[in-house]
């Protein structure tokens, strides 16, 4: 945990599993019923 | 209540908010229109294709005048430059659309455009992230020897010989502090403008970097500089998506009230880092623009076959948006927290505005 905090790229790498994470949820819960 | 209609979709109100809020905060931040972002998106809450172009072009130009008014505020804009380039964009970018028109006419396809854009924002993701870690260094260095530090720090030394082309007229920017022939500034618009009509990527993503890499500019001054870039060329793509008919005004409406919150603090944000923090995002959100085109282009060349492709490429649109947003509202926290002497990661410090 402590590598995805303090190094730059693990920081990178930890936002952008949480972000595209959030956003799968997202569409297959919300999006992906709206767009039928 | 919440939700309205637009070519027989209905589409919640709070969605359009939230993405005016998300790409305000990431245009304002890097000094990019934000269009590879806010077009897919609205393709995938059902706007038509041609719909989701129009409405997001007029909702750039509006972003775009939000967040040149606070840039302009924090002293951020150097109008000798933005005015000297705005008629080389402008005709940069007609050139490009005329030249887009042509190579699909002669039958070049759309391929070869999309891996040509491809190719441009890779190198220009390589050429940013090994200049700008280099400053990291180089503030590191300095920050752990105890010297006074200021916003900028650049290891480029490609401005200095264009800032050296004695073809007149030259001019004098005070506020980014450089003299440089106006042919260089005239032609980089043209170049760029070139590249954003012709690969149909924004302009902003090659400008600032133009701007900073050649010019000689900060990233602050680049990046304001550039949204004064996107009014006009923004604005100019607004009118003409609107006569087309292409523009939904309930839409943008609602995207500007987002982006009326979200351009603000992003421009702000910018005054609580150094510029080295600005080319990263910048190169972030280039090399997550790459990763988008180059899953379009594969998506292309086989045959729109592989259905997994589609939905891996709409969670990443979603995805960089929120990625931007959240690496940028970080920094702006880690900022107040190392001003107030608590702790923050390693590779912060530099990075930041202390005073």
């Amino acid at each position: 945990m402590r590598w995805f905090i303090h190094n730059m790229f693990g920081y990178w790498l930890f936002l952008l599993v949480v972000s595209c994470g959030l956003s799968a949820l997202t569409y297959i819960y919300f999006l992906k019923d709206l767009m039928k | 209540m919440f939700d309205f209609t637009v070519a027989g979709h209905t589409i919640p109100l709070f969605l359009l908010v939230l993405t005016g809020f998300t790409v305000g905060i990431v245009g304002g931040f890097i000094g990019v229109g934000g269009g590879y972002m806010v077009t897919p998106a609205l393709i995938v809450f059902g706007f038509p294709g041609y719909m989701a172009s129009g409405t997001d072009a007029c909702h750039i130009a509006g972003k775009a005048v939000i967040s040149s008014i606070r840039h302009r505020q924090l002293g951020n804009i150097d109008w000798t430059i933005a005015l000297s380039m705005v008629g080389g964009t402008m005709l940069g970018v007609e050139l490009g659309v005329r030249l887009l028109v042509y190579t699909k006419n002669i039958g070049l396809s759309g391929v070869v455009l999309l891996a040509a854009s491809v190719a441009v924002m890779l190198g220009l993701f390589i050429y940013t992230q090994i200049e700008t870690q280099k400053s990291h260094r180089k503030l590191e260095e300095a920050r752990k020897a105890g010297q006074e530090v200021g916003r900028e720090v650049k290891v480029s030394r490609i401005p200095l010989y264009f800032q050296r082309i004695p073809i007149m007229p030259i001019i004098k920017a005070r506020k980014a502090r450089l003299v440089i022939s106006m042919w260089v500034i005239v032609i980089v618009g043209v170049t760029t403008g070139v590249l954003a009509g012709f690969l149909g990527v924004g302009g902003g993503f090659i400008r600032v970097p133009a701007l900073v890499y050649v010019v000689g500019t900060t990233s602050h001054l680049a990046v304001g500089t550039d949204l004064v870039e996107i009014v006009v060329s923004g604005g100019y793509g607004a009118l003409r998506q609107s006569i087309e008919g292409n523009v939904d005004f309930m839409a943008v409406f609602f995207m500007i009230i987002g982006a009326m919150v979200g351009a603000q603090f992003g421009s702000i944000a910018t005054s609580f880092v150094r510029g080295p923090a600005i080319r990263y995002i910048l190169s972030y959100s280039l090399i997550l623009a790459t990763v988008g085109a180059m899953m379009r282009l594969i998506y292309v060349l086989t045959g729109g076959t592989q259905e997994w492709l589609a939905f891996v490429a709409v969670v990443f649109t979603l995805g960089e948006m929120v990625f931007l947003c959240l690496f940028i509202c970080s920094l702006v926290w880690f900022a107040v927290r190392h001003k107030h002497g608590k702790g923050v990661p390693e590779w912060v410090p530099p990075l930041v505005v202390t005073t």
